[in-house]
């Protein structure tokens, strides 16, 4: 068979990153699978278990009738913000709404939850509706089903909203025109005109937020309502760390494997990059067709305009009004928060480092394979596993690994080092996705721009990456550190199970002022972390930022 | 009679435009001028894409430049993206015909002639995506007849075209214009357009 012109050219490139990326999947993969049947393992020997069956099955069902409402009622949410904000001609209306709800893509969990409260629970909105229906406490609350959907619609919504306005850029104008000419109003211009343009990216999109539903866990365990309202997650949290109840615990990791598994198969069905929408550039487009802006068109908008403002934008704001307080102050007395905060940007930098290095070899063997014109059965086998080793923490509980961790290397590894081990393992696994995700367009748009002159300029491996691909990619590089550093400086997953006394991270620090009830105190340190995750987001962009870089 | 009277709309970063002209019931005229000039912005205003800022559009006496696009008496054929890929050629041309997609027997044999007169008539089931650039034109101009409307306008729809299909279609738009007495309106920037069709000139400074 005839070679293709990437092969022959970049042999030297494809053998030495191809097999660095298999080694690196291999052993993610085998940690984590290694993690798994250590905690399965101890799990099934053991003898006894709180748990029943029937409360498992509702554990069960109350994981799969939160995580449904919360996909459609964010799908549902996104789509009529979307249509709105592209409908209204304001650019910098556009703009703002855009960046508002921007910061929810980033915001820590934990945070999230103290602007939810703030605005919905103790003296809040829902106190409002309870004094107008004449309302008791416990007939209407924010801990249970009501605050999770709040929650999950507050970090979902804006990612609907932001793929679907996206989509509505792609529609041409003629397409509205002619709509406008035919009378196509309503449903029949949901079918003709949205729906082809939102068809491909749909079930790629709800099928990953599902899975971030499902297997949510800070914010179950902050607004949940106990055992009534727990997910697999937050239960198997409960039953190691409060009962260390192994059974139990073995039994839900291997529903939530199951099904989360069942649910990334699907979504490899359409993981050819359709979900690229996200990263496209938004263009507030405004195409000034005119509308008949009539009294029953108003109304909708204000009541969706209005949900926006009360679920992600009010919470925003008062957190950052309760936050900056003078408590402030008597957390920045506070030696430990220095303690607090220097384990927390350590952890962080580590993590992000190692993240960003191994999303550029996975992305440029990514490369490798997408730019090659016949695929062989290895490379797309070889695909397929690396695609598994970075997707699949979506599916593993974080307390699953942290547990089948700590049973595994429990004699080899000293306590003290261990939870810090184990935090930039989960780390890494939880922001590789979204970093391999940025960096991987922009490495296959740089080689299809390069190759050819790199090839007839005789530029090859390492002086190529330092003349070429480096200074091209810094951009993306400082974005995905950025990104990474914040995910990870707001992760409560695994610190959940080993934060203590001696070893605390910002998060947990959070949770633990939230758990005594010193919301004002957890306001405060959450906005000094905002402010942190700011701080990194500009230094690493200014830092490997270029100006002669266009991303 | 078709009346432009002081018509003015702007855009934000763009000076101001405005039009004044009348256009008789049955005439074919070309839209001329320079880039930027405003042709495809006049256009827009007369099928109610845009809403000028002052000024008033009759047909026949009666004002329209409040009404919907779908309101006017007015069938607009831009230069792309006129046909819905996803639907079939025949889906879009029924779209003219009810914008609830029902559609009676006797509409179906009337597209069935118009595709027959176009020289189309096996293009029915093809989607916009399998036929040609002039073919694509034709099933516009199908629709544009389907909705009955008495003027029509064409922004540049033949400029993407080859010469020889650029004249086919010019010809079928200028029989199709004298047999249903369209008045028609093209914007275009050839000066053999104009000839081809003979045409009157509107020129737009």
């Amino acid at each position: 068979m005839a070679k293709s012109f990437n092969e022959i050219t970049f042999k030297y490139k494809t053998n030495f990153i191809n097999r660095l990326s298999l080694f690196v999947s291999i052993f993610l993969i085998s940690i984590i699978g290694l993690s798994i049947f250590s905690l399965l393992n101890s799990g099934f020997k053991s003898e006894d278990a709180f748990l029943t069956n029937e409360d498992i099955f509702e554990i069960i069902k109350f994981t799969f009738v939160q995580s449904f409402f919360s996909v459609f009622l964010s799908l549902l949410l996104g789509f009529l913000g979307a249509k709105i904000l592209f409908d209204i001609k304001s650019v910098l209306f556009k703009k703002i709404v855009i960046s508002l709800t921007s910061i929810a893509f980033v915001l820590p969990t934990v945070v999230a939850c103290i602007g939810l409260i703030k605005v919905w629970g103790g003296d809040g909105v829902l106190h409002l509706i309870r004094l107008t229906l004449n309302l008791n406490k416990n007939e209407l609350t924010l801990y249970g089903i009501f605050g999770i959907l709040l929650a999950h619609v507050f970090f979902n919504a804006p990612l609907f909203l932001r793929v679907f306005y996206n989509c509505f850029q792609i529609i041409p104008v003629n397409y509205l025109k002619n709509a406008k000419q035919f009378n196509i109003t309503g449903i029949r211009f949901f079918k003709l005109i949205e729906w082809p343009f939102i068809k491909e990216t749909l079930p790629l999109l709800c099928g990953v937020v599902f899975l971030q539903c499902f297997t949510s866990f800070s914010l179950i365990l902050m607004l949940g309502g106990g055992p009534s309202a727990t997910t697999l997650e937050v239960a198997i949290y409960t039953a190691v760390r409060y009962d260390f109840d192994l059974k139990s615990a073995a039994v839900l990791a291997s529903f939530q494997l199951f099904i989360c598994l069942i649910v990334i198969l699907f979504l490899d069905l359409f993981s050819s990059n359709k979900i690229s929408n996200l990263q496209i550039k938004t263009n507030y487009l405004s195409y000034n067709l005119y509308k008949k802006n009539t009294f029953k068109n108003n109304i909708q908008k204000f009541i969706i305009l209005l949900a926006y403002f009360l679920i992600i934008i009010l919470p925003l704001i008062a957190l950052v009004v309760s936050g900056l307080s003078l408590k402030i102050f008597e957390i920045l007395k506070n030696q430990n928060t220095y303690i607090v905060f220097l384990n927390s940007i350590l952890i962080a930098i580590i993590s992000s480092f190692i993240t960003v290095s191994i999303s550029w070899f996975i992305s440029e063997t990514r490369a490798n394979i997408v730019m090659k014109y016949d695929n062989t059965f290895k490379d797309i086998l070889m695909k397929k596993f690396i695609n598994l080793s970075i997707m699949l923490y979506l599916a593993v509980p974080a307390i699953v690994l942290g547990t089948g961790l700590f049973i595994l290397l429990k004699g080899f590894v000293s306590y003290n080092y261990f939870p810090i081990l184990i935090l930039i393992f989960s780390n890494v696994m939880l922001c590789l996705p979204f970093s391999v995700n940025i960096i991987q367009s922009h490495s296959i748009y740089l080689r299809r721009k390069h190759d050819k002159l790199c090839s007839s300029l005789g530029l090859r491996g390492w002086n190529r990456f330092i003349i070429i691909d480096f200074p091209a990619m810094k951009n993306v590089f400082g974005l995905s550190l950025g990104l990474c550093a914040c995910l990870s400086l707001g992760d409560l997953s695994v610190i959940a199970l080993f934060g203590s006394q001696n070893f605390q991270t910002i998060p947990w620090l959070i949770f633990q002022y939230m758990s005594t009830y010193r919301i004002n105190e957890a306001a405060s340190v959450s906005c000094l972390l905002i402010i942190i995750c700011y701080l990194f987001f500009i230094f690493f962009s200014k830092m490997l930022g270029s100006k002669y870089v266009n991303n | 009679m078709l009346i432009i009277e002081n018509l003015e709309f702007s855009w934000p970063t763009k000076e101001k435009f405005q039009f004044n002209f009348s256009v008789k019931e049955g005439e074919i005229v070309t839209l001329e001028g320079p880039s930027g000039i405003g042709k495809t912005t006049l256009v827009n205003l007369i099928a109610g894409f845009l809403q000028p800022e002052k000024g008033e559009i009759y047909w026949h006496k009666e004002r329209i430049d409040s009404l919907d696009p779908v309101e006017r008496p007015v069938s607009t054929i831009f230069q792309t993206d006129n046909l819905f890929e996803h639907l079939s050629c025949f889906q879009n041309v029924s779209l003219a015909s009810s914008s609830d997609g029902k559609i009676s027997n006797s509409r179906v044999e009337q597209i069935n002639n118009y595709f027959l007169e176009m020289g189309i008539g096996n293009l029915q089931s093809r989607f916009p995506g399998e036929i040609s650039g002039g073919q694509q034109a034709r099933v516009s101009i199908v629709r544009a007849l389907l909705a009955n409307k008495p003027i029509l306008l064409l922004d540049e729809p033949v400029s993407s075209l080859d010469e020889r299909t650029r004249f086919e279609t010019l010809e079928v738009i200028k029989k199709t214009a004298l047999k249903y007495n369209l008045t028609l309106i093209i914007v275009s920037h050839q000066k053999e357009d104009r000839k081809f069709l003979n045409a009157r000139q509107i020129r737009l400074y």
